[in-house]
Order: structure tokens, then sequence, then C-alpha cells
């Protein structure tokens, strides 16, 4: 369902280039709960910005779902984001001047969803990842954990079919890291397909592949 | 902390977007009104009114009585006419006591449109005055006029503030035409229905008095009130206005158009993470287009607020109205959201485009930077704005004063001709014969040091010139002192004389009706008081008449070739205070020159100021000038915000990095002059950009208003220094608030 072929990413700048991914072939099952690791600056999480749509490859195909995404418009890449593709980022990403739930309704608001629909999915998801009671609060109010909790609840508000996480628990204690794993393999348990780039060995060890990438390359 | 600095920001959004909504309304409504000012420039008497006027170079031709009765005939046959008015005489006596009188028919009064305050008119044959308001005192009495006695039995209403013609019509007595049996009219006034029925009417006017010989000239009354100056002026004033008010609109834009890219590039990171939970670019531009006019719906709402006091105290510094009327509130509400939506498309787009995922890397970190540039862009607009605004108006108001013809107001004028100022018709007695003694006695006086130029002329008038038989009538002046820089004549050929040699310079328009042609007239000899002159130079003399200056069918001499003062001259005397000096030593001078003629029976004399010549004009300048400077403040004003508003986006931003900073060791002092030091050099850099801009642009349209370039380099310079200044001012508080945190605060902020 995830095929990558002969993937490169460049970044340029001025005359400088930057060979973030020199030839990527992958394939990913439906269902599946892949480990991406490797040492920094390898490439995994530009490997994972182009699996969710967030980048377009510089060369070389990715086809998601049996769709080939290169062909598609910018809104219906986003659509097919939005709809399918939840992201957990290391860094949490929430927006500062939204309360927990409606950070977790965002992706909900993009589907035109109705408002008490937003409100009462965002609600249960919260309830799910054991933050009930703040969903009232804005992010700066909330420690890491549970930050990154509320990241989880609004990459599965949409019960994606695929999540891409980005070193979901580096900015977290050994505990918080294990309640946010956890959360995640429950999605995986309910048939979504799980990515998750991590440098933690007990993560990638709990994943069903590790795929280590080294130098912008699948090793 | 990021709470407050989102306050901030709306704020600042907030504040901005109501101040140029505020400043829109006043300088549209300021537009308007100003508008209507110069339409009421146009506003004059008499544009239906034709006036057939003695014409004295031919004063051989003899007219009789029948003239009268043949013109009121003929008019009648004109399509559109519609009633007649005669007048004939007046005057008065220069060193005796007599009123200002003039022989007018009964229509006189209505044509020419001089309502009565008090009584009623008089009818043709009744030994009876109609006076003008200063005289208002004298109704019911009896005076004597020209030698007969009549009973006042009207009073006009005030007059003289209409300027023009009617400057002298508050001091004038006004009687029956026929009051000294019968005469020929000096001015015949031909009321028609319509303008356009005037100028139908014009041309067959001139053709039936060519025909019959009558020496009158024709032309429309309004054109004794300016209107043709007045049109010009409309349109060189107007033109400032106009383009003042569009570097109010361009300056306004950039302001909302880096608002825009820094509210955009605030959220470049928070854009990403909407991108990676499924917004598309174009629900991205939706969005920021909608909360951008959300903001001009709340700025203007504030802004209108803000207007009605902007404009009270507009007004109060200008005069000029500048209340909000319909249109001007419809067209900022319009114009505002056009503005909004143009400036922040731009914004939108961009940051609607970047990859998602570039933008969660926060790769705008570099881009800051960008916006700065943008916002210097923006004060250079805003300063090659306000300079091109002080360049145009400075400009225009240079031009006007020289249509007007003014010398300078620092000049008065002191003379015993009948020249009249603003009271003078009024008082009955004779004027003072000034005399050469005068004038030497004002030198050697203490007054003299508080003068910066003081100069002298006699006037001799020839009544034959050149050859013997000619009707033209001419003046010589016999000036001393630095007469020419006062009075302003321009040289248009040659030289102007030197004394000793025997040279005089002659005015356009006699030098054409001697010699037919300019050229041929150098070195020409010419006979006048009894003696040979050589003509070196002909001159030009200022658009206007007024005292003092001459006119261009006059002669120019220094006055050390006649050695002493011959007789029938009258005299002048011109003074130019201290720049420093105040217009009370005009009096002081006046007083002088009065008590230096004790003998009973004459009025004081009185400065003539220049600025008494256009009353009415003058006051649409000055507050028209006026408003031009509220303008350019309002320019500097939107300059200004938007740079403080940038600068305090900026520091706030740059917190974090402030903590690093402050954490490796820097000083506060060193920080301050870190974030001031790029300000001020941007800021140099568009000040001289906005300098040059502004001249460019201010040279381009003066010039194509075909208008006299007048540009203070002291402006530009102030421009380019003003510009650091500013955004240093604007930007040191933040900058400095920004330094006081302690360092950890910063570090601790997400
Ligand atoms: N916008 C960019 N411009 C230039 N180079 C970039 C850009 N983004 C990433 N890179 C480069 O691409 C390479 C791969 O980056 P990437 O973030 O994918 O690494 P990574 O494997 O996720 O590393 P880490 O484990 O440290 O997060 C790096 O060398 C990085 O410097
Ligand atoms: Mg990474």
């Amino acid at each position: 369902m995830i095929e990558l072929q002969g993937v490169t990413k460049t970044y340029r700048k001025g005359r400088v280039e930057v060979p973030a991914l020199r030839g990527v072939d992958l394939c990913i099952e439906e269902g599946e709960h892949v480990a991406l690791v490797g040492p920094s600056g390898a490439g995994k999480s530009t490997l994972l910005y182009l699996i969710g749509l967030m980048e377009e490859p510089t060369s070389g195909s990715v086809r998601l779902f049996g769709e080939e995404t290169a062909r598609l418009t910018d809104a219906e890449r986003s659509r097919l984001r939005g709809r399918t593709i939840g992201f957990v980022f290391q860094a949490f990403n929430l927006v500062p001047q939204l309360k927990a739930w409606q950070n977790v309704a965002l992706p909900l608001h993009y589907q035109r969803r109705p408002r008490r629909e937003q409100r009462e999915r965002a609600l249960a998801m919260l309830e799910r990842v054991g933050l009930a009671d703040r969903a009232e609060h804005y992010p700066s109010e909330l420690s890491g954990g549970e930050e990154q909790r509320v990241a989880i609840a609004r990459a599965m508000v949409i019960e994606p079919r695929l999540i891409l996480a980005d070193e979901p628990t580096g900015n977290l204690d050994r505990a918080s890291g294990r309640v946010v794993l956890e959360l995640l393999e429950t999605a995986v348990e309910g048939g979504a397909t799980l990515v998750i780039v991590t440098h933690d060995p007990e993560v990638a060890a709990r994943a069903g592949r590790v795929v280590r990438v080294v130098d912008g390359r699948v090793a | 902390m990021a709470a407050r600095v989102r306050g901030l920001q709306a704020a600042v959004a907030l504040v901005s977007t109501a101040l140029t909504a505020a400043l829109l309304l006043v300088g549209l409504a300021a537009y308007q009104h100003g508008q209507a000012e110069l339409a009421s420039l146009m506003q004059v008497v008499g544009r239906d009114v034709l006036l057939l006027e003695r014409d004295w170079s031919r004063r051989g031709v003899i007219v009789t009585p029948d003239f009268e009765v043949d013109l009121a005939e003929f008019a009648r046959s004109l399509d559109g006419f519609e009633r007649l008015a005669l007048l004939a005489g007046g005057g008065k006596s220069p060193n005796r006591f007599s009123y200002y009188s003039k022989l007018v028919t009964p229509e006189y009064f209505s044509v020419r449109r001089y309502p009565l305050a008090e009584g009623r008119a008089f009818s043709m044959g009744e030994r009876a005055a109609v006076v003008g308001h200063d005289h208002a005192n004298l109704l019911g009495r009896r005076i004597e006029v020209f030698g007969y006695e009549v009973e006042v039995v009207g009073v006009l209403a005030p007059l003289s503030e209409r300027g023009g013609p009617d400057l002298y019509a508050d001091g004038t007595v006004f009687v029956p035409y026929d009051l000294m049996g019968l005469t020929v009219p000096m001015e015949a006034y031909l009321e028609f229905a319509s303008e356009d029925a005037l100028q139908a009417a014009r041309p067959l006017l001139e053709r039936w008095l060519a025909e019959r010989k009558y020496p009158y000239m024709v032309q429309p009354l309004a054109n004794l009130y300016g209107l043709e100056l007045r049109r010009r002026l409309r349109e060189v004033l107007g033109g400032a206005l106009l383009w003042g008010l569009l570097a109010v609109l361009l300056a306004a834009a950039t302001n909302l158009s880096a608002y825009s890219l820094a509210r955009a590039l605030e959220r470049i990171r928070e854009l990403g993470i909407r991108r990676a939970v499924g917004a598309s670019a174009a629900d991205l531009r939706r969005e920021m287009l909608a909360a951008s006019l959300f903001w001009a719906a709340a700025g203007l709402l504030l802004g209108f607020g803000l207007a009605s006091g902007l404009s009270r105290w507009f007004a109060g510094e200008t005069g000029l109205d500048a209340s909000p009327t319909f249109l001007s509130v419809a067209g900022v509400g319009l114009g505002l959201v056009l503005l909004t939506l143009a400036s922040a498309h731009p914004a939108a787009r961009w940051a609607a485009a970047r990859p998602p995922a570039e933008a969660l890397r926060g790769a705008a970190a570099s881009l800051p930077r960008r916006r700065l540039g943008l916002a210097f862009a923006g004060l250079a607009l805003a300063l090659a704005a306000f300079g091109a605004q002080l360049g145009i108006s400075h400009s225009a108001q240079v031009h006007a004063r020289r249509m007007v013809g003014e010398i300078s107001n620092r000049t008065a004028i002191y003379t015993s001709f009948l020249f009249l100022g603003r009271h003078s018709l009024t008082d009955p007695r004779g004027t003072i014969p000034l005399k050469h003694a005068d004038y030497t006695a004002l030198l050697n006086s203490p007054l003299a040091e508080r003068l910066e130029r003081t100069a002298y002329v006699e006037n001799y008038r020839l009544h034959e010139f050149a050859e013997p038989g000619s009707n033209l009538r001419v003046f010589v002046r016999a000036f001393e002192g630095p007469y020419l820089e006062l009075a302003g004549p321009r040289l248009l050929l040659g030289r102007w004389p030197e004394p000793g040699s025997g040279e005089v310079a002659l005015g356009r328009r006699l030098a054409e009706y001697l010699f037919q042609d300019l050229e041929r007239a150098l070195g020409q000899r010419v006979k006048a008081l009894g003696r040979q002159w050589t003509v070196v130079g002909v001159y030009a003399s200022a658009e206007q008449d007024a005292p003092g200056a001459p006119s261009d069918d006059q002669i120019l001499l220094p006055r050390q070739e006649l050695r002493r003062t011959l007789p029938g001259a009258r005299a002048e005397i011109l003074v130019e205070r201290k720049p420093g000096a105040s217009e009370r030593v005009f009096d002081e001078v006046a007083r002088f020159l009065t008590e230096r003629h004790p003998e009973p029976g004459f009025r004081p004399v009185e400065p003539l100021v220049r600025d008494d010549l256009e009353p009415p004009v003058r006051a649409v300048m000055d507050r028209l000038a006026a408003a031009y400077r509220m303008l350019a403040l309002v320019m500097l004003a939107l300059a200004v915000a938007g740079i403080t508003a940038q600068a305090m986006v900026d520091t706030e931003k740059r917190f974090r990095e402030l903590g690093i900073r402050r954490a490796l060791g820097a000083t506060r002092g060193r920080l301050f002059y870190e974030l001031l030091a790029p300000m001020a050099a941007g800021a140099l850099l568009s000040g001289v950009a906005g300098a040059l801009a502004g001249a460019g642009a201010a040279y381009a349209v003066v010039r194509a208003h075909e208008v006299t370039w007048a540009f203070s380099w002291v402006a530009v310079v102030a421009v380019v220094l003003a510009a650091p200044l500013l955004a240093a001012l604007a930007a040191a508080l933040p900058a400095w608030r920004a330094v006081r945190r302690p360092p950890a605060e910063a570090m601790r902020m997400e």
C-alpha cells in the first residue's frame, strides 16, 4: 500500500545541493508496524515527509493506497493527507493559540465537519488518551507528555489508515514514552499502518519490521 | 508569553488598520472639502456679465451721450440679454477732502450683485446716494458729492471680502448716473441670462463696437475677479491635493502589505501544522484573507471613531473642514477592504505555497530579514510620498504666489497715489504727498535698523511721448535703491539701465507699441521729461498689477538721472522688513511718515501689504497649504506606525534569540545597539531612496502640471535624516523592553 521506487530528494540552497535521499525503494504493507532507524541526518524525516505527501520527491515515484501521488493536485493531496494520514512529531507541533480539543478537532475542521461533530469526536479522542479533563487547556499549559498525547489524539481522530510518527518519544521520559507508544500500538491493532522513526532500540524492537536508513539509502 | 506576543500583534494590527482608516478618512474628507474650497474659487460674481470699459489708449476719440442709447438698442437685439447698467465719473481728488464716488444707474447694484444692507436704492434723477458699508454712519445724512448735495438713502452690505473689483466698494459713495446731467459711460455692464449667451454675444458686440468706432474694450466681468488666474490656481492646488491623497494611499498600502507578510511569516510554522492535518493551500489562503478582512472591519470601526476626533483637530489646524462625508466613509470602507485584500493576498499566497515540510522544519528563519526589508520599503515609500508631497505642494504654493503676483508679505508700500488699501476709501480726506525727503529721513531714522531693504520711486505721467500727437498714457518710474528687487519686474531683453549714462528700460507693451518688435527696441533713442534716453532693456511686469510694481507700459530709469524731483511727481516708498522683525514695523513706518506731514486735511499714510490684494484667493491658498502640511504629517505618521509595529513584532519574535545571546555574555547595551543599528542603517538607505524617489516624482508631477519647479533641498536632507531617526525612535522602546527581560525568561519561551 506504500510503494516507493527510486525516490531521491535533493535540497538546494543557492549553489549548495544537499542530497537527503539518494534512491530509495521501499514497500510497506497495510497494517504493518515499521520502524525507521539510522544515524542522524540519514534522511529518515525526509522519507517520512515524502510518504506523508508533505513534500515532493526530486525524482522517483511515491504510490499511496495504490495511487500515483505525483499526479494529484494540491487540493487532492491535502484531502488524502487530511482523511487518511495521521502525523505525530518529536516537537509535538500543536497550534499554540488553540485549546487542546480544538487542536484535536483541527483535521475535522478541514474536512468541513459540523462543529458539533468536531467537538464531540475531539473530546472522545481526548478521553481515549486520558486527557478528558484537559480539553480546555492551551498547549502551553500542558506537560510535554500531555502535549504529545494531544498530538496523538489529533492524529487518530480521523481514524487514519496510516500513522507517521517522527521520534514521538524523543522528548519524553521513559514512562511517558511508553504511554505514547502504547497509544500508537492500539491504532495498529485497529488495522492502521504505523511508520515510526526512532533512535531508541527499545522502541524499534517493538516494531514488526525495522528499516535502516543510512546516508539517504535503505540498507 | 506566546499569548502576549499574539495580543501585541493583534493590537498592532488593529491600531494600525484603525490609524490607516482614520487617516484615509480624514485625507479623503479633506480632499473633498478641499475640492469644494477650490470650486468656491470659481464662484465669482459676474460670469454672465459683459463689461465694456473705456479704452484709454484711444483717448482722442470723442464719445457722445448718444452712445448710451445706441448701446441699449443693440443690446436688446442680442440673444439672452437681460439688463444694462452704466457707470461714469468716479474717483476722488488726491490731496483734498472728498468721498470716493461713482455715478451709476440703479441697475448697477443688481448687475454687480451688490445687496443693500439698509435703506433703499435710488432712482434716476434723484438727489440721493447709496454708500458702501464703511460709510454706514452716513445713512440719512446729507453729503456733498461732485459739488451736489445728496441724501444718503441706502447702505450696501460689506463687499470687500469678495476681493477683485469689489475690494473698494465698501468705501465708495454711489450717486445717480444723471446727477451731473449728461455724461458718457466709463463702464457699461450687459447682463445675460447665462454664460453661454454671454459667450455668443461677445464677438457680436466687439464687431459692433469696431464698426461704429466706439473706443471700448469688452471682457467678461468675471475676469476682473481673476477668473483665469483662479482657474489655473485651482488646477495647480487641486493637482497637489490629489497627488497628496494618492501618496497617502500608497503609504497605507505598503504598510498593510508589510503587516500581512509579517503575520504570514509569524504563522509559517502553524501553517505547516495545518497543512499536515489536511488543509490545502487554498484553505489557508481563504482563512488568511478572511482573517485580514476581519481586521479590516474591526480597524475600520475603530478608525471611524478615531477619524471624528482627528478631523476636529485637522479642522482646527488648517481651517479646512474634514468631517467625514457619506462618500468618504463609503469610499474608505470599500477602499480599505480592497486594499486589505490586495495587500494580504501576495503574503497569503506565498505562505500557503510553502511546502508543508519546509514550514514545519521552520525554514522561515531567514525570512524576518526580508520582512524588515519590506518594512523599510514601506518607510522608503512613505518618505518618498512625503517628499513628493512636500515638493509638489511647495511648488504649487510658489507657483500660486507667482500667479497672484506676490512679492513677499515682508514688503509694504507707502504711496501718494490713490492706491487704496483696505480702509483708505472710507476716509474722505486727501492723500499725503510723499517726498524724497521722507525717504531719506526714513533711512536715517532708527526704524531703518528693522528694515532689510528700502526703495523709493517717483512716478511721472507723460501726456506726450515719443511722437507728437500720440495718445499713449505712459508713466516714467524713476527709482532709487533696490527697487527692481523689491518690485520684481522681470528682465526680458538687454540689461537694466545704469545711472549716469541716460539709459532706460521699457515695459514690454510699450516697447511693442513703439518699435513693433522687442529686439528692435534695444539701442533706440526715446524722448521723455525733456531729454533723450537710450533703451537698454525690456522688462515684463508681475502677472498682476499691484501698487509699487511697474506695469508693461511704463519706463524705468534710475532717479540719479533726474538729479532732483520734477514737478508732478508722485512718490512711493517700498520697505522690506528684516526676517525677524514683526509686522508692526510697517505701522511704525506709516506713523513716522504721517508725522512728517502735520498739515491738516490728510488721512494718515497706510502700509499696503501685498497680501491684501486677493483675500479670498489667499485664504484658499493658506487653507490648502495647511492641508498639504497635514497630509504630509499623516504620511509620516503612517510610516512611523509601520516601522514601530514591525520593530515591536520583530523584537518580540527575537526574545529567544536575545536570551541566547545574553546567555553567551552579551551586555544589554551591546544588544540594544545590535537591535537598533540595522534599523538605523536600513532606514538611512530607505531615507536616501525615498528622498530621491520623492523628488523625482514631485518633479515629474510638477512638470506634468506645468508648474514652476521649486524644491527645497532642506526638505530633502530633512527627509533623509528623519528616516533613520524615526526608525531608531520607533524601534527603541520595544528593543529596550526586550533587552531588559531576564535572559532565563527569554530562554523558557517556546
Ligand atoms: N530544507 C532543507 N534544506 C537543506 N537541507 C536540508 C533541508 N532539510 C533537510 N536537509 C538535509 O537533509 C538531510 C536529511 O535530513 P533529515 O531531517 O531527513 O535527517 P534525519 O534522518 O531525520 O536526521 P535526525 O535523526 O537528526 O532527525 C540532512 O543532511 C539535512 O541537513
Ligand atoms: Mg529527523
